[in-house]
């Protein structure tokens, strides 16, 4: 039985062990004011060591091991933090996917001057702004980034202040 | 469905949260292929807000699915 995501659980977790992480995709979009919808939530990840190692401490706690089609159960490392790329996870509070780098190849420091930072019960979560998501999303340039990318444009274009 | 018009009114509080944001003279409904009514709605909620929006569409997707293979 699939097990919807908890969103609020895992960001809480990410941020009691102080994982340096962009949020990006659908949670970003939406919490940047799109009304789309998500049943995953994306993280971009520092790569630095100390990062990994927060970050593979946080993905013990949500019990976290790859979606694999053949069902082996197999767990993130910190050799597979090293050298993994795209790592796509399911936990107790649902998938998440861990990245080093959306769209272009934008990694964390490409992308950490294109974020606002929100309060969310009290932890403070970097979201990539809603024109970069827009950017990501037209680089990947999948079915669903396309199929998202209309309702994107125009809420940006619906929240842009007046200059 | 459009929402109706006094769901993102601009005296809202909620409206208050986005800095500059601007919500400009639209007609709720569908403008140019997209709803406008269904986004200045979710502009004008809290960040959490919009985050508990997210968690029930997520839990009520999840639930159908597991509703038909059930």
């Amino acid at each position: 039985m699939a097990v919807a995501p908890r969103f609020v659980e895992i960001l809480g977790v990410l941020f009691r062990h102080r994982v340096e992480f962009i949020l990006v995709g659908g949670v970003a979009a939406i919490l940047e004011g799109a009304p789309v919808s998500t049943l995953d939530l994306d993280i971009v990840v520092q790569p630095a060591p100390e990062d990994r190692e927060r970050l593979l401490a946080a993905l013990e706690e949500l019990h976290a091991r790859y979606l694999d089609p053949a069902g082996r159960h197999l767990v993130p490392d910190a050799g597979k933090l090293e050298t993994l790329r795209i790592h796509r996870l399911v936990t107790d509070f649902g998938p998440v996917d861990v990245l080093h780098s959306i769209g272009d190849g934008w990694t964390y420091e490409d992308l950490i001057g294109q974020t606002s930072s929100y309060d969310l019960e009290g932890m403070t979560v970097r979201v990539l702004n809603l024109a970069a998501i827009i950017r990501s999303k037209e680089a990947a340039n999948r079915d669903k980034d396309r199929a998202t990318l209309p309702i994107l444009r125009r809420t940006l274009q619906l929240k842009e202040p007046v200059s | 469905m459009p929402l109706p018009r006094d769901t993102y009114k601009t005296d809202d509080p909620a409206s208050l949260e986005e800095p500059g944001l601007v919500l400009r003279h639209h007609s709720p409904g569908v403008a140019e292929g997209e709803d406008d009514g269904l986004i200045l709605w979710m502009l004008s909620l809290t960040p959490r807000k919009r985050l508990e929006f997210a968690q029930g569409f997520a839990d009520s997707v999840v639930a159908l699915r597991n509703g038909r293979r059930a």
